[in-house]
């Protein structure tokens, strides 16, 4: 996999490159400042884009700027966002284009490099990576809100988990159900919000959209 | 440390505190002259020996320097402030006509020329001052009216032009006379001095100079004797009187601000949104920092223990090599959390307070910096803003003198009082600081404006350099 790094930190980028060199991805390029990142990314065409949010010069959100702009010249450019700290306008601005392809993590998760890796992979399959955090302080904002506040708390559970990006597997393995249920619960979900009977992916991704634009 | 020269082989003045008061020092003293100025001390305890001895006695002797070294730039000064006063009488003179043109009205029209020439006429002896006293001397002005162009006209309403108006007339006047009687006294002691000069070419002139006829070489040694003390004298004098005028011009120059009720409430809101807007960029600057320093330093951290983990099942003889820089990774974070936390508020003025904090940063600078604190005022703690800012201000300050100033020396002067802290910062450096220079002095004044204080900045080309700032302790 080829990889674009957007990173002002010397520190924390030195290390990505070691551990993405590390699992066998080539690193095509790296970025230390907003100015350069966007014209890097139409140049280099990455598979995968590991981008930080705030970049000088004005660390302001020029990497999340500069993302968006990349993504209107290439339609789902598959990008992973890592942010200092969780900032819902950063999300919604990501996913107001499209959502596949797109990651939204916290620094904090490449640490838990397993996890992290396992993001980017999914980020590049064109599959969404949502932080738990962000799923979270959503949920707590929309606890009373309509159509979501319909569903039960176990079908928020799940919502919650696909938003993150999990698969139906490892959705059941973590709320200690078998996959059948997850496939009711989804079911549910789908009738609840309302949304099309056509049995493609895409329905998963517009629960995901509805879930986090409500 | 160099090695201390062995007792008594040192320099004249433990010599002399030896000889004056035989003590452990001289008794110890294993070399030839001590014994040898000990014997001289016995045989000869004559009136007029034990007289010279006592006048050279260590405070005396200190109080000769003193004169001397306060000599030439005193006598500079009283030359250049007789040749403004001279000037000053002219200056009089000029502006009593132009006030009395403004009785048939044509006066009004040069009115604004001769105000401004009086200000430049008073500022110019500010600098004077300035320089004698060591001390900055400035005057509050009335700013200029909401409408008024810029560098309008000083107008007569404004009691800072009305005091340099007083100024004048004092300066002029009394002030020449001063100066005057300060040169005459020097005069008199050249004349004694030069007594065998003047008898030697001019003898009939005898007698009507000084009060004593010299007509003789032991009248005219006596008479140089005279003459010396009288120089003593008058150099004394003169440097007294060239204070007092200094002291005196600097209370008629400088006026209080009394600006009108508005003007001052439109001041306020303008310096309390500058302390707003300066407040809100310290908090960006930490949050800033607070993300993309410690914040990123934990993460970087965080990513090299995954790192390791993974390769505690691939590669562990890499593990060792890997903690290692690890551990450096910590360290660094570390540092960067610590230098900001000590921006945002130094640790050492919770623990120890102002005097003490003050101390340890003129212990650090790289400028050798004497410190000159009022040691009774230790205990009293300003509100914590206030000592911040003070403490800003003089670590803003001296950092501008080791960058910039090329100075060998520095002082910095602290009161503390109920009323507010004031303080002084000099340096012995080049001098020419402005506030467009850098944006250090303009940081330091809305620093202090925030508290309603205020900034004096005086830098003449050459120096020294005197920033003087009062801070009030708003009670």
């Amino acid at each position: 996999m080829r990889i674009l790094i957007a990173e002002d930190n010397a520190l924390l980028r030195e290390g990505l490159v070691l551990l993405l060199a590390g699992e066998g991805h080539e690193i095509c390029a790296t970025v230390d400042n907003g100015d350069d990142l966007l014209p890097a990314l139409l140049e280099h065409r990455p598979d995968a884009a590991v981008v930080d949010v705030r970049l000088p010069p004005t660390f302001r959100d020029e990497g999340l700027r500069a993302v968006v702009a990349a993504r209107r010249e290439i339609p789902d450019l598959p990008v992973l966002v890592l942010s200092q700290y969780v900032e819902r306008a950063y999300a919604a601005e990501l996913l107001a284009q499209s959502a596949s392809g797109v990651g939204y993590l916290l620094k904090d998760r490449v640490g838990r490099t397993e996890e992290f890796l396992e993001a980017l992979e999914r980020v590049a399959a064109g599959g969404t990576a949502m932080d738990p955090e962000v799923i979270s302080q959503l949920m707590i904002r929309k606890a009373g809100d309509d159509p979501l506040g319909s569903l039960t708390q176990r079908e928020r559970e799940v919502l919650a988990l696909m938003a993150e990006g999990q698969s139906n597997s490892v959705i059941a393995e973590s709320l200690f159900i078998v996959e059948s249920s997850v496939n009711k619960h989804i079911g549910n979900i789908f009738t609840k919000l309302e949304l099309p009977a056509p049995a493609n992916g895409h329905r998963r991704v517009l629960a995901v959209l509805a879930y986090l634009r409500a | 440390m160099p090695p201390r020269p062995p007792e008594g082989a040192g320099q004249a003045p433990d010599r002399w505190r030896g000889a004056a008061v035989p003590g452990p020092v001289s008794a110890a003293g294993g070399t030839v002259l001590t014994p040898l100025l000990r014997g001289v001390q016995s045989s000869m305890s004559t009136p007029l020996f034990t007289a010279s001895r006592r006048l050279l006695r260590p405070p005396f002797r200190e109080l000769l320097r003193q004169i001397f070294r306060r000599f030439p730039p005193s006598a500079g000064y009283v030359l250049v402030c007789l040749g403004t006063g001279l000037a000053g009488l002219l200056a009089l003179y000029a502006l009593a006509i132009v006030f009395a043109l403004c009785l048939v009205g044509t006066g009004f029209l040069l009115l604004p020329t001769a105000l401004r020439a009086l200000r430049r006429f008073a500022e110019f002896h500010r600098r004077q001052v300035s320089r004698q006293l060591r001390v900055g001397v400035a005057t509050h002005y009335r700013l200029p009216e909401d409408g008024a162009p810029p560098g309008a006209p000083p107008s007569l309403r404004d009691p800072a032009v009305r005091k340099d108006l007083v100024w004048l007339l004092a300066h002029s006047v009394p002030g020449t006379l001063t100066c005057v009687a300060a040169l005459i006294a020097c005069g008199r002691a050249v004349n004694w001095l030069s007594a065998p000069v003047w008898w030697r070419l001019a003898p009939r002139e005898r007698g009507s100079i000084i009060m004593i006829t010299v007509d003789s070489w032991p009248k005219a040694i006596g008479a140089m004797a005279v003459g010396v003390g009288y120089a003593v004298a008058a150099a004394a004098v003169l440097s007294l009187l060239a204070r007092l005028h200094a002291l005196g011009s600097r209370r008629l120059l400088t006026a209080r601000a009394r600006v009108p009720l508005a003007q001052r409430v439109k001041h306020l809101s303008v310096t309390r949104a500058e302390a707003l807007d300066a407040h809100d960029a310290e908090l960006r600057r930490i949050e800033r920092d607070l993300h993309d320093g410690a914040q990123a330093g934990i993460v970087a951290v965080s990513l090299r223990l995954g790192l390791i983990r993974r390769a505690l099942k691939n590669r562990p003889e890499q593990v060792p090599e890997m903690v290692e820089a690890t551990q450096q990774l910590t360290q660094q974070a570390l540092d960067s959390l610590r230098q900001l936390v000590r921006g945002i508020y130094p640790p050492v003025l919770i623990d120890r307070g102002l005097v003490d904090a003050v101390r340890a940063l003129a212990a650090l600078s790289a400028v050798p910096t004497r410190i000159d604190i009022d040691e009774r005022a230790a205990p009293l703690r300003a509100p914590a803003a206030v000592e911040a800012a003070a403490y800003f201000v003089i670590s803003e300050t001296m950092t501008n003198i080791a960058k910039h100033s090329g100075a060998d020396s520095a002082l910095v002067w602290l009161r503390i009082t109920e009323r507010g802290i004031s303080l002084r910062v000099e340096d012995n450096g080049r001098g020419g600081a402005s506030e467009h220079a850098g944006s250090g002095i303009m940081g330091v004044r809305r620093r202090v404006a925030a508290f309603d204080g205020s900034t004096e900045l005086t830098s003449p080309p050459g120096g020294p350099t005197v920033l003087r700032v009062e801070i009030p302790c708003g009670s």
